[in-house]
């Protein structure tokens, strides 16, 4: 019988045989290539090779360290815990994130012709570009979520702090403004705390959204009655100063939370806030919740004031909110961003 | 290393609890491995110097979390002693090795990123006689059959290893010089296994093909078929 002719394997075959010299293919497919083996010259001579050559690798020699590797007492010295912390790719991550969330929202509230109507589609897309962020961010948020969990709890005012003082500002001016508040709540229920108070005693409720129910409404369109329907069916939306908290939720998901205030005859306020989770399986950590208020309050117009003129003052009044709203989600956008980029030169300088 | 004790786990123990001296005394023990790991992969003595020292910085401030409990990560059969060592110590050494793997996988990124050449290095590794200044002196310890390899062709062996992209580098050396195995090497490298397996393979190909080219070095009983 003629010797069989070697034939060049191809690279499947080069790949199944690097995996069958470090036994990590299945059973089946390691009885397959040991049948072709048996009958191909050219696969077994591949593997010889193969196996030579793996063999000359290890008899490399190990080389004597060129010095004494052992720490000094400076190079033990750990590094100061702030570095530590604005050094690791958590912060970076969630500031990176959190700025294009935000920068995001300012430029949707810029295009829409008014910054009230677009606000529950802006939402509903702001969540959707949160969630995807946070799910390719996931652990690095989850560990971040340690560091941000540890400071709320040391002070679990902060968070409502922040978010009650920005709504309380915005409320006090006189025209509709946006806040933004940025927390990380350490319970799995996300507590969107924002009382505005302002004069007019608005009730305020928060709404938990699921994230199915978040897609429906990234695809609803653009009109506010899917916050009166919602609030509507809530009953405790006539009290005053009143508060729901998000229910608590085991899955990683997006929440919204949005919450509708009832105010004087023509006023419409609208209050959204947006958060992302990524919490563990046990839900034992709330996740990044990246919190985005946005309260459009209208000053209260006399019940008369039926009049074109006075629709067109708030008309008016409505843009120059957007404006200002879109104004400051990019102010604060950027800021984060810069946040995200100082953190990063950190990590490279403290390498 | 005869000067410490062969007890990996009382000394991890005691570093663990901040006894820098104990830490140092892990350090002497694995230096060599952990230099030869950076060395093959880093091609540079300089480099390799420092990644290995940073890689012991590194694992004396990450050494609370080495639990000692995975010593699959070395395969039986492989380089060196690794089958002779049992729990901690395999566990140990190959925990170290990931963390240097990792620090030089790091650097040649960032090398790539931003290619530069080094003239200290070069004068390091080229003295006037042409030869290699670099320190890659047999170990006392190795095997005969471990040293029988001629200097010219562990430096044609490096050399091919060098000419690999520096993922497939990080993953041939650890895989086919360490006996780390795919999960070792992918928690390394952070990537998947399936990855691991495909970079080794075409890592292989490469280098096979490169020693080809250097049949007249080869021991009669390493000639390649082709």
């Amino acid at each position: 019988m003629l010797p069989e002719p070697q034939m060049p394997i191809n690279d499947r075959d080069f790949d199944q045989l690097s995996a069958y010299l470090d036994n990590a293919l299945s059973a089946a497919e390691r009885a397959a290539l040991e049948r072709r083996l048996a009958s191909e010259l050219g696969l077994r001579a591949a593997l010889d090779d193969l196996r030579m050559m793996r063999q000359l690798l290890r008899a490399l020699p190990t080389l004597k360290a060129p010095r004494d590797f052992a720490l000094t007492p400076a190079q033990a010295r750990p590094r100061p815990a702030l570095i530590t912390f604005a050094s690791s790719p958590a912060v970076t991550s969630i500031s990176a994130a959190a700025a294009v969330v935000l920068i995001v929202a300012g430029v949707l509230l810029t295009v829409a012709p008014s910054g009230r109507i677009d606000a529950p589609n802006a939402v509903a897309l702001l969540a959707t570009a949160t969630v995807e962020i946070a799910e390719g961010e996931a652990s690095a948020v989850t560990d971040a979520l340690d560091q941000s969990a540890k400071t709320v709890e040391a002070d679990p005012t902060i968070a409502s702090d922040l978010a009650a003082n920005a709504a309380a500002s915005s409320v006090a001016q006189a025209g509709a403004s946006t806040q933004i508040a940025q927390f990380a709540a350490p319970q799995p229920a996300a507590t969107q705390i924002t009382r505005p108070s302002s004069p007019e005693g608005d009730a305020a409720v928060a709404m938990s959204v699921p994230a199915t129910t978040m897609a429906f409404a990234t695809n609803a369109p653009p009109d506010p009655a899917i916050l009166s329907g919602a609030a509507a069916a809530l009953p405790s939306l006539a009290q005053p100063d009143m508060m729901f908290e998000s229910a608590p939720s085991d899955a990683a998901a997006g929440n919204i939370a949005s919450a509708g205030l009832a105010g004087g005859d023509e006023a419409q306020t609208g209050l959204f806030a947006v958060s992302t989770s990524t919490a563990p399986p046990t839900a034992a950590r709330m996740a990044a919740a990246t919190a985005v208020s946005s309260a459009t309050a209208l000053p209260s117009a006399p019940a008369e004031a039926t009049d074109d003129m006075a629709r067109r003052d708030v008309d008016d009044e409505t843009l120059r909110a957007g404006d200002r709203s879109a104004l400051n989600l990019l102010v604060v956008g950027g800021l984060l961003g810069g946040v995200a980029l100082i953190t990063l030169i950190v990590r490279r300088l403290t390498r | 290393m005869a000067d410490f004790p062969n007890d990996d786990i009382a000394l991890i123990r005691r570093a663990q609890r901040g006894d820098l001296d104990a830490f140092n005394a892990l350090v002497r023990r694995y230096q060599d491995a952990v230099y030869t790991l950076a060395y093959r992969i880093m091609d540079d003595a300089h480099a390799a110097s420092d990644a290995a020292q940073e890689a012991f910085i590194t694992a004396y401030r990450q050494i609370k979390t080495f639990r000692g409990t995975s010593p699959p990560s070395l395969r039986t059969g492989g380089h060196g002693d690794e089958a002779a060592l049992g729990g901690g110590e395999g566990a140990f050494r190959a925990w170290l090795l990931r963390i240097a793997a990792n620090r030089c996988y790091d650097e040649l990124r960032r090398r790539k990123r931003r290619p530069a050449v080094s003239v200290e290095s070069l004068a390091f590794d080229d003295d006037a006689d042409g030869a290699s200044a670099t320190p890659d002196l047999p170990d006392p310890g190795d095997s005969p059959e471990q040293i029988a390899l001629s200097r010219e062709l562990q430096r044609a062996i490096q050399g091919c290893i060098s000419a690999l992209q520096p993922d497939q580098r990080v993953v041939l050396v650890m895989s086919d010089l360490e006996g780390v195995d795919y999960q070792g090497i992918a928690d390394a490298v952070g990537v998947a296994l399936g990855t691991v397996k495909s970079r080794l393979s075409r890592a292989r190909a490469s280098v096979r093909d490169c020693l080809s080219g250097f049949g007249e070095l080869l021991p009669a009983e390493f000639r390649l078929n082709r």
